[in-house]
């Protein structure tokens, strides 16, 4: 028979074993849970929710007819539903192996990054130093040693696009706080 | 008698020395651009557009058309040199096209493409010019309820067939609809999810959406894909041998070339279908009434002529809902809707009647252009063969450069641009995560139309919704789309039971 101490000591450890299997469930689902799916349909819910309920800041109905409240409330009502379903779903299905087509997600990553910055830039800079500084640094990333290939390439695109777009078509591009063109 | 009157107005308006360099333009742009793996005709038709601004409605949407029907040519190269289709409606093309290639026939395939893509086009053009006035005619007589269901019928064909996933699919055509509800509300005035901003009062526009949907999108699913780092392996771009097809071949496809042509105007002209599900219907069926279908995919040439025939001839039949009914059947018509609203002109069952000179232009422009296509086809391969060696980490910044000069130029605005550019992260995940772009872009450029009509059905019903089922055409539509819903969840099944049990799916 067991003592007192010793029982207690087998209770905290039923406890921790406890403890350590409902870690281990979690860490298991929450690995199964979140996944690229997941995390995408659940970004796609809250903005659902987010629309329906500002959808019911507007009226319903307006004297008698549908006022502007009506079609952005089915849409969101919808929407929320249909993300919910796919929500569920997603978190109910297997999680992908890591075997099949090789991905570039840090590429990817690097590029939309990149992508960003130079939007951002568009408007700072000015287009055409945005242009020739955005295609310069990503093509000596990913186009690498060809530095003659590279330099003609970023000089001879922002030409092409101020010719296209500011000449032909008399649609001028910002020029941000640097002007180059007076 | 009037149709040929007015189509030979329309030749005399587009046989001039400037809309004849605009369509050439188009054409080659479109090839170039359906060239290209990951930029498709809908990227295509929205970067380009606003460099169209400056021209003449007529000229503008002789070259955008041009583009659209164009890349289906270009496509198909890279489909059969180097087996990556330049777009869905190619990938048909493919399974015995690049067979063909490797046993050193990419000549005769590339001619008999050519071949098809102009027998197809003209096909479906010839059908349009005859069918565009009927269904103008028919369209006259729909109400808000028939043209409240005939959206809903477009977008949920495209959401429902076309996507991987149904529930995926409604999600895309929902959001898209959330989209178009930013702006101002057209019965009240008031504001909605403008957050003060006077440039969200006119609305989110299309075109940035576009743009980053289908040209930011696919270049950031591109990189995801590794096509950066790969090359483009010469000896699939060699055309050894004879360039010609044999007499045989030619004579093997005759038939094929007709029942393609049919098969993918029929297809064409449900909104939603497209020149995709064409493609495929057209390639099952010439596979199912061959007499050695063991060929097929093996390089058999009607497999290559049939989805050919097939997606040109849909490119045409598109054009009969998107002209007489203003409903576009895809993201790259949806995107050409957007163009002719831009310019003033409602596509529609009044189109040939208030804009005879714009409608039948078109319908000119598009004999015109398939001549050149397949000129340009077949002559020009060398250069296309050079153009597509272009590698793809040298693309892939100039694209989103023109991408985001394109958004700017739109409307002078950064708003724009930052749209666009979020429109291109979401792309690129509803591309991977299995959403469907296309849809959201339809139901964007759908979605004023689909509310004002529902409103207005529900004002003459007095708020009953039983108008969409009790007028016959209404119920028709209805029952129609019910069809396509309940086939949907048909064939799925189908396809589920004959799947091992392995691989479910968990999202229907």
């Amino acid at each position: 028979m067991r003592d007192r101490v010793t029982d207690r000591g087998y209770r905290i450890g039923d406890c921790l074993g406890f403890a350590g299997r409902a870690t281990k469930w979690c860490d298991r689902m929450g690995r199964r849970v979140v996944t690229a799916r997941t995390v995408f349909a659940g970004g796609l819910l809250l903005a659902a929710c987010w629309f329906t309920v500002d959808a019911f800041r507007y009226d319903f109905m307006v004297a008698g007819r549908p006022g502007p409240g009506f079609f952005p409330r089915l849409v969101g009502l919808g929407l929320v539903g249909a993300c919910l379903y796919v929500l569920v779903a997603e978190a109910g299905r297997p999680r992908p192996s890591d075997a099949g087509p090789v991905s570039h997600s840090a590429a990817t990553l690097g590029f939309a990054l990149g992508g960003g910055l130079f939007v951002m830039a568009f408007a700072w800079l000015g287009a055409w130093p945005a242009i020739f500084l955005y295609l310069l640094i990503t093509l000596s990333v990913l186009n690498r040693g060809r530095h003659g290939w590279n330099i003609g390439i970023s000089t001879a695109v922002p030409i092409l696009f101020f010719l296209l777009f500011d000449v032909w078509l008399n649609a001028p591009l910002p020029e941000g706080f640097i002007r180059l063109v007076p | 008698m009037e149709v040929l009157s007015n189509l030979a107005a329309g030749f005399a308006l587009v046989l001039t020395p400037a809309n004849l360099w605009y369509l050439l333009v188009g054409v080659t742009v479109g090839m170039v651009i359906g060239a290209f793996p990951g930029l498709g005709p809908t990227a295509g038709i929205a970067i380009l557009l606003p460099l169209t601004f400056a021209m003449d409605a007529i000229s503008a949407i002789v070259m955008l058309a041009g583009i659209y029907y164009a890349t289906m040519y270009g496509a198909t190269i890279t489909a059969i040199l180097i087996n990556t289709p330049g777009a869905s409606s190619v990938v048909a093309s493919t399974f015995d096209g690049y067979p063909l290639a490797q046993q050193g026939r990419a000549g005769p395939a590339l001619v008999m493409q050519a071949a098809a893509s102009f027998v197809g086009g003209t096909v479906g053009i010839v059908l349009l010019t005859v069918l565009a006035p009927v269904f103008s005619q028919v369209a006259r007589s729909f109400g808000p309820p028939e043209f409240f269901l005939i959206v809903m019928l477009g977008v949920l064909t495209l959401a429902v067939m076309i996507g991987e996933h149904r529930m995926k699919g409604l999600i895309s055509a929902l959001l898209g609809f959330a989209l178009a509800a930013v702006g101002l509300d057209i019965g009240t005035g008031q504001q909605r999810m403008t957050f003060g901003s006077p440039e969200l009062m006119g609305g989110i526009g299309f075109i940035p959406v576009a743009i980053g949907l289908f040209g930011v999108g696919e270049v950031l699913h591109a990189v995801q894909r590794g096509d950066h780092t790969r090359r483009v392996r010469p000896e699939g771009l060699l055309v050894r041998g004879t360039f010609w097809p044999s007499t045989r071949e030619w004579a093997e496809s005759r038939f094929t070339l007709a029942r393609g042509s049919v098969i993918g105007f029929l297809l064409g002209i449900v909104p939603g279908a497209g020149a995709t599900i064409a493609s495929f219907m057209a390639y099952a069926v010439e596979k199912a009434v061959s007499r050695n279908p063991d060929r097929f995919g093996k390089g058999a040439m009607p497999g290559l002529v049939a989805p050919e025939a097939a997606n040109n001839a849909a490119s045409s039949g598109a054009m009969i809902p998107l002209l007489s009914l203003g409903i576009p059947g895809s993201a790259s018509t949806a995107v050409l809707l957007g163009a002719f609203i831009m310019w003033g002109l409602r596509p529609g069952p009044l189109l040939l009647t208030e804009s005879p000179d714009f409608a039948w232009a078109l319908i000119a422009s598009m004999y015109v252009g398939n001549v050149i296509l397949v000129l340009l086809c077949v002559g020009a391969i060398p250069v296309f063969v050079a153009v597509i060696r272009v590698p793809f980490r040298i693309l892939a910044p100039v694209i989103l450069v023109l991408c985001t000069v394109g958004a700017y130029s739109v409307n002078g605005s950064m708003l724009d641009t930052g749209i666009m550019f979020a429109a291109g992260v979401l792309g690129f995940y509803m591309k991977q995560l299995g959403y469907s772009p296309a849809a959201l872009v339809v139901a964007l450029v759908l979605g004023p139309l689909a509310e004002n009509t529902l409103q207005q059905s529900l004002i003459i019903s007095d708020g009953s919704p039983l108008i969409f089922v009790t007028r016959p055409v209404s119920a028709a539509i209805t029952a129609f789309i019910v069809l396509i819903l309940l086939g949907s969840v048909v064939v799925r099944r189908a396809r589920v039971v004959r799947r091992p049990a392995t691989a479910p799916d968990a999202v229907r």
